[in-house]
């Protein structure tokens, strides 16, 4: 029932959104980490009515959002559809929380997901033809790979855990594209910039269009969330950009973490973007009683972030006060940043590694840790590459703590799998319904082994190896992050957090040597060819022999030459051997 | 102390084969489960139960690369505890049949000579304790070869359509199989064949549809899962050009078949083409293991007319030996130290093959030299008579 409130909560603005006419909100949220770092997030939500015209070729209105977005979709039966792109990697332990503050952003490389109409009457593969046209759209749109390389990559076991967003009486189809090879970087940048309204030139997507400094940050993850406006219950739709960067604030040198936006982003806060309905500056306060800030916040907000309750502080930038301003905030009394000894750590955190990596073999360990008071219900999923086949009669769950919990049935409740077509190219994927108990650390390993696949299957780098997908950890039983009453300061279930990822894994293949292929080919043939020589002669030779007792009584002990040649030549020679057949 | 009757050699033979493999299951349970060298991804332990376990699940087995075994495998396993016990069941029925073929030979010998080369094979006994399913299908593989020597011809029929059915290549001993029956002989053996093989066949596809011939029969035949083993054929078609794979494809399979006319029509003896061609089976099928090698040496314990006629078997089991030692040694440098490549193993894997395709020589220039050593014996008498009369 709560998470029912939750969801009408989240629906509302966006329900009375559709009714009026387009709106564009920004917002750039600050989240000093524990560990001396700064989460930046910027985020840009538009929403747009589906008005397509009624002239006789079909045309839409929109005024504040790109049509070289939304048309694409439009043309290829988008329900909703997300893209998204990260490099680095997300430390769980040292920030204390299970992942970035944009919760859209996949685990590592890019990621591309959506639903998609089925349209009636068309064939069954009309919908991957559209979903291939739409990603590749996109991709040209993004400079970056977004489409399958191969139709057997796509995914669509994922619908469960990524379900569309909101109640549709549509048929959907989902499909779930990983690119764990693609990293964020410079080109993704430009082309996201376009696509807002401001185009980075005002409001605080001027702060953004600076590629010099927002790529020199360590963490980055860039994404759009897309979801369509749907006919059959007219609703209008949205699509959300976001941009989140982790900056380091201690100087290289030491020193305090004191910092502003000026020092951030080399420029004071812009002014504000006309077309926008509202733009804030959100801080999250670190649970620190020496924090300051400077101006004062306008506002002060409440917020459930991974289980702990967060005090964030709002500026809003509409009433014109803060522009050509500063924001500074800084620890009272803070000489030298001394790195904490002791972290508290996320209600839940995963980790994903390989036991016994051979070339030929291995097996991948998940370690999810669950540190709060509840028992918790989760999906694990993978996507592997069809040349990583698993033994899924191997696979175990186990509690790392002395005391065991529970039997692995428990642990593991089901199990689906959803293996590839070899030697075809495609994927597998897997959903382990997991129960975590409280205060342990639940272990999964999972026995896999490698094919070996052809040297033209391999890729120009294959030395290097192949980066497998982040795995997923779907959190089915969280209650959101809006503040209910009578909740306690830590409660593990509060958080909007439903994904957890863990880190691409680089898994190298068995090679063959690509220098080989003309010597194979002609050692292999040899063996052959000198068998089926040696068989060929033994079998068709006549088998003949000399006998020695009669030469000796003709030519007292000397083998006459023409037996000696009947016996090189077989029973046609002249002479007196014995013909034999 | 009273002589051991043949009967009791060969108990003592047996029971010493099954004490060594239940004492080396008791030592090493699994540790030889994964070696490439005893088992193919069409003969492993652990695809077998991944299959059976998918199977038991609900799930479509024959899908994820995994499983490609006959549905008769499925059927078996589901409802059969997988216990050690079985293979070694499996080497004892093996060893039975060879000491039954040795014996029905030649009166001489009475058999426990066979059993034990069998059983005390270290391919056989290492193949054993894979647990490779190889095991089980050469002792169905030998009590074919048995059948006919007994004249048992309806048992000769069922055994090998059995196991043509699993492994494909057996159907080639089928014509040195039926070479000197009577037609109504014939008919029996080829009808017991094609009646059982058949009616797997339609048994399968009533179970499982079309859905299984593609992952069992036709992984065998085009090759498609290149896991490494001591064959000829993996390395070849990893690094084969694509536009030549089909073409290569062909011409390794009907190599393979090519010698069954020849040998059939050159050697008389049906046993001598049967153990010939399955030497040409076991060096050049598409998933070789040691085990196959290893029931063709048992099989040629049981012909001394043979053994005592070859050339160089020195040179062969020193060879052999040789690429015991390599194989596993050359694998580890390729795939778990990765301080090799696999031109490695591949190295290994050509000595190994070119070794059995010279023994494979070699025993059929011994069957030649027999065969005219034969009728030299023959002819003394009479010549002793004609030298007679010219002096």
């Amino acid at each position: 029932m709560t998470r029912l409130i939750y969801l009408l909560g989240l629906l509302a603005p966006w329900v009375a959104a559709s009714l009026s006419a387009d709106e564009f909100h920004e917002a750039l949220t600050l989240h000093p980490l524990p560990d001396g770092k700064l989460s930046v997030l910027f985020e840009f939500t538009t929403y747009f009515s589906g008005s397509t015209g009624h002239g006789r070729t079909p045309e839409s209105h929109h005024s504040l959002t790109s049509p070289s977005l939304l048309l694409p979709l439009q043309q290829n039966n988008v329900s909703e559809l997300s893209i998204s792109f990260v490099s680095g990697q997300w430390d769980q332990h040292r920030s204390g929380q299970a992942g970035p503050l944009s919760y859209g952003s996949g685990g590592g490389g890019g990621e591309t997901r959506g639903w998609l109409r089925n349209s009636k009457g068309a064939s069954p593969g009309k919908v991957n033809e559209n979903w291939v046209a739409v990603t590749n759209a996109l991709g040209g749109l993004f400079c970056a790979t977004l489409a399958p390389a191969k139709e057997g990559e796509v995914v669509k076991t994922f619908g469960d855990i990524y379900p569309p967003s909101r109640e549709t009486k549509q048929n959907l189809t989902h499909f779930h594209v990983p690119h764990p090879e693609q990293l964020l970087c410079a080109e993704n940048l430009t082309p996201f910039l376009a696509l807002l309204p401001s185009k980075g030139v005002s409001g605080l997507s001027h702060l953004l269009a600076q590629p010099g400094v927002v790529l020199s940050w360590g963490f980055k993850a860039e994404g759009i969330e897309v979801i369509m406006p749907d006919p059959s219950t007219a609703t209008g739709g949205l699509w959300k950009g976001w941009w989140e960067g982790v900056v380091d604030l201690v100087p290289v040198t030491g020193g305090s973490r004191a910092s502003s936006i000026e020092k951030l982003f080399r420029r004071s806060i812009p002014r504000v973007f006309p077309e926008a309905s509202s733009s804030v500056i959100r801080l999250i306060t670190p649970e620190q009683d020496n924090f300051r800030m400077e101006p004062q916040a306008g506002s002060r907000e409440e917020q459930w972030l991974d289980g702990r309750k967060r005090e964030v502080m709002v500026w809003d930038l509409m009433d014109g006060g803060l522009v050509g301003q500063d924001l500074r905030f800084w620890w009272e009394n803070e000489g030298d940043f001394g790195h904490p000894l002791k972290l508290e750590s996320s209600p839940i955190s995963i980790s994903r590694r390989m036991a016994a990596p051979y070339a030929s073999d291995g097996t991948f360990v998940i370690r999810i840790t669950n540190n709060g008071d509840d028992q918790r219900d989760a999906v694990y999923s993978e996507v592997w590459p069809w040349w990583v086949k698993g033994w899924m009669s191997e696979v175990s769950a186990a509690v790392e703590s002395g005391e065991t919990e529970g039997s692995s049935s428990e642990l593991l409740r089901h199990l689906a799998y959803h293996p590839s077509y070899p030697p075809h190219p495609s994927t597998t994927s897997l959903h382990f319904s997991l129960t975590l108990p409280a205060h342990a650390t639940l272990i999964l390993t999972i026995p896999y082994s490698k094919l070996t696949i052809k040297y033209t299957e391999h890729r120009p780098d294959a030395e290097r190896g192949v980066e497998l997908p982040s795995g997923v950890l779907t959190l089915l039983d969280l209650e959101g992050e809006s503040d209910f009453p009578n909740s306690t300061v830590i409660q593990s279930r509060r958080s909007g957090r439903t994904h957890i990822y863990t880190t691409r894994l680089l898994l190298d293949l068995p090679t063959p040597d690509f220098s080989m292929p003309y010597n194979v080919i002609i050692m292999s043939c040899t063996v052959m060819a000198v068998f089926f020589g040696m068989m060929q002669g033994a079998l068709s030779r006549q088998w003949g022999y000399v006998d020695t007792a009669m030469e000796r009584l003709r030519g007292r002990g000397k083998v006459t030459e023409g037996a000696r040649r009947g016996a090189e030549m077989g029973p046609e020679g002249e002479g007196d051997t014995e013909k034999i057949s | 102390m009273q002589q051991l009757t043949p009967t009791h050699k060969l108990a003592v033979c047996l029971a010493a084969g099954v004490a060594v493999r239940l004492a080396c299951f008791a030592i090493w349970p699994e540790s030889l489960q994964r070696r490439p060298e005893l088992t193919s991804p069409l003969t492993s332990f652990r695809s077998l139960q991944e299959g059976v376990f998918l199977f038991g699940k609900g799930d479509n087995p024959y899908t994820g690369g995994v499983f490609y075994y006959s549905p008769i495998y499925l059927a078996i396993f589901s409802h059969l505890q997988a216990s050690p016990l079985l293979w070694v069941i499996a080497d004892l029925m093996g060893a039975l049949a060879l000491s039954r073929i040795d014996t029905t030979r030649c009166s001489d010998d009475k058999g426990y000579k066979a059993a034990a080369l069998y059983l005390f094979n270290p391919y056989i006994l290492l193949s054993c304790l894979a647990r490779s399913t190889a095991g089980l299908e050469n002792a169905v593989l030998l009590w074919a070869i048995c059948g006919r020597t007994t004249n048992d011809l309806l048992l000769s029929g069922t055994c090998l359509a059995f196991v043509s059915h699993t492994s494909i290549y057996p159907i080639l001993l089928l014509p040195p199989l039926l070479k000197g029956l009577s037609s109504r002989q014939r008919a029996i053996l080829a009808g017991a064949f094609a009646v059982v093989f058949g009616t797997i066949a339609a048994g399968n596809t009533l179970v499982f549809g079309s859905s299984w011939i593609r992952p069992t029969w036709g992984t065998i035949l085009t090759v498609s899962d290149l896991t490494p083993n001591v064959g000829m054929w993996w390395y070849f078609f990893t690094e084969m050009f694509d536009h030549f794979r089909q073409f290569f494809l062909g011409v390794f399979q009907l190599h393979t078949a090519i010698y069954v006319l020849p040998v059939c029509l050159r050697i008389e003896d049906p046993l001598h083409a049967t153990l010939i061609l399955l030497g040409v089976i076991s060096t050049w099928k598409s998933y070789p293991t040691l085990a196959d090698l290893g029931v063709w040496a048992g099989l040629l314990g049981c012909f001394p007319e043979i053994t005592a006629n070859l050339r160089h078997p020195l040179f062969t089991l020193a060879t052999y030996l040789h690429t015991f030692i390599l194989l596993p040694l050359l694998h580890s440098l390729w795939l778990l130290t990765g301080t090799g490549n696999a031109n490695f193993f591949y190295a290994a894997t050509m000595v190994h093959g070119l070794n059995s395709a010279l023994a494979v020589v070699d025993v059929v220039t011994a069957v030649m030299r027999f065969r005219l050593k034969k009728v030299v014996q023959w002819k003394d008498t009479y010549k002793a008579v004609q030298i007679t009369a010219i002096e």
